[in-house]
């Protein structure tokens, strides 16, 4: 399989096919992270396309030619965080809706989600963040401190925290 | 990781198994890779090309003076099998080989000695390759020219090892020796310096050629092939160094970054 970096020089050099071997490496993945990170499907695909295109836009000035999939990611993450302000989607893992209670502000994404999506909906977005890079994407821990551009122990933590919430709601279910 | 037990790793990950994404519309991700391809074909970046294509461009760079110098010399060896003949003729194109053999090296220098590395690279060019495209260039040429002065040799009765002798081995070292000292003292490779290091070389070919006695040395055929072939290996030698220079600040597209 020809490696990220010999794509990413082919496509400077003006090679659209190594463009297209690219987009259709990641594409689907880039999407399953949106889709992790929102939980709305349209808005897994905004945010899959606009993705995209801020590395097109960046390619040139892209210099760290080993990590490409990490900085993909870093861009997706920075996307998704801009789909959450744009559209002031709240949480209800965020530490004022956590105090008032989720179900009673009657958030209907909360309510239609399975139960999976339902415990994510409950960590902050770092928190989901980071346990998506790991558990769905495979990314080190060390690696996702990169990416988010936070230290090793803060991603740690926040990993733990983000843990330590999905059991409290898989022990609640088990109960 | 530390606060975390690989059961509950587990039991978290058996857990997030349960809820996977959703597959991609495959429409909209059709329209969105048609829209990716279209914003690529925009982007300003150098298209690629051939390596014949860039060498016959690189071609173009070439002084007119270096092709005119080349075309001299050819036409004074004519000139000299002409109006002197026989052993003589032999002796002064032996001489003249190193000459001729600096003409490349006149246009090599300009890159380490008019650092003109950092117009090339700004140009998103690798030096090294440029560097190895002239090395090329002007490697066919001078193997049409030197094809030329060995016929002119063995016309005027010279064999298989004089021919070597006199001829390719002096243009090999002479050659090899100017890389050598473009490689190691860039900045002092400039057309004076080198122009003087092959009036040195022709010299010592000339001297070379009176001291020329075959039985004397004992090169026979075999002997002179493998003469042939070690000077050809050290020219091959230095032209890689040459290429490989590390004399240049970095190794990368500086622009790039």
């Amino acid at each position: 399989m020809v490696s990220d970096r010999k794509l990413v020089e082919r496509i400077r050099r003006g090679e659209l096919g190594a463009w297209d071997l690219l987009a259709e490496r990641y594409y689907d993945e880039v999407f399953r992270y949106c889709w992790y990170r929102t939980g709305n499907e349209a808005a897994a695909a905004d945010c899959t396309q606009e993705t995209f295109l801020h590395v097109i836009r960046g390619l040139a000035g892209y210099a760290d030619e080993n990590k490409f999939r990490a900085w993909l990611f870093r861009i997706a993450s920075n996307v998704c965080m801009d789909y959450f302000r744009k559209e002031r989607v709240v949480w209800v893992g965020d530490e004022a809706l956590e105090a008032h209670g989720a179900e009673d502000k009657g958030i209907g994404r909360v309510e239609d989600a399975c139960l999976v999506e339902k415990a994510l909906s409950e960590l902050t977005q770092l928190q989901r963040e980071v346990v998506v890079l790991k558990y769905y994407h495979g990314f080190k821990i060390r690696e996702i401190a990169r990416l988010l551009g936070i230290s090793l122990p803060a991603a740690k933590a926040r990993l733990k925290q983000g843990m330590d919430r999905l059991k409290a709601v898989m022990g609640r279910e088990d109960g | 990781m530390q606060g975390i037990s690989r059961a509950d790793e587990k039991a978290v990950r058996g857990f997030l198994n349960g809820n996977r994404a959703p597959e991609t519309d495959g429409e909209r991700k059709r329209a969105d890779l048609e829209l990716f391809r279209e914003r690529v074909r925009r982007l300003p970046v150098c298209r690629e090309k051939s390596f014949p294509v860039r060498m016959w461009e690189q071609a173009a760079f070439v002084h007119p003076v270096s092709w005119a110098m080349q075309i001299v010399f050819l036409v004074l060896a004519v000139w000299m099998v002409g109006y002197w003949g026989g052993e003589l003729a032999v002796m002064g194109i032996s001489a003249m080989v190193p000459l001729f053999a600096v003409v490349g090296g006149f246009e090599l220098s300009k890159t380490v000695f008019y650092h003109m590395w950092e117009l090339e690279r700004s140009c998103r060019y690798d030096t090294r390759k440029i560097a190895a495209m002239k090395l090329f260039l002007f490697g066919l040429c001078d193997m049409a020219a030197l094809a030329f002065f060995s016929l002119l040799v063995y016309g005027e009765g010279g064999d298989f090892v004089q021919i070597c002798m006199l001829v390719l081995v002096p243009f090999n070292l002479s050659a090899g020796m100017y890389l050598f000292v473009m490689e190691r003292f860039p900045v002092r490779s400039g057309n004076v310096f080198l122009a003087g290091l092959g009036c040195v070389m022709s010299g010592g070919q000339t001297v070379f050629w009176s001291q020329w006695k075959r039985e004397a040395v004992g090169i026979d055929g075999p002997g002179s092939g493998v003469i042939l072939a070690v000077s050809l290996l050290f020219l091959a030698g230095m032209a890689v160094r040459f290429c490989r220079e590390k004399n240049r600040e970095d190794e990368i597209l500086w622009n790039l970054d």
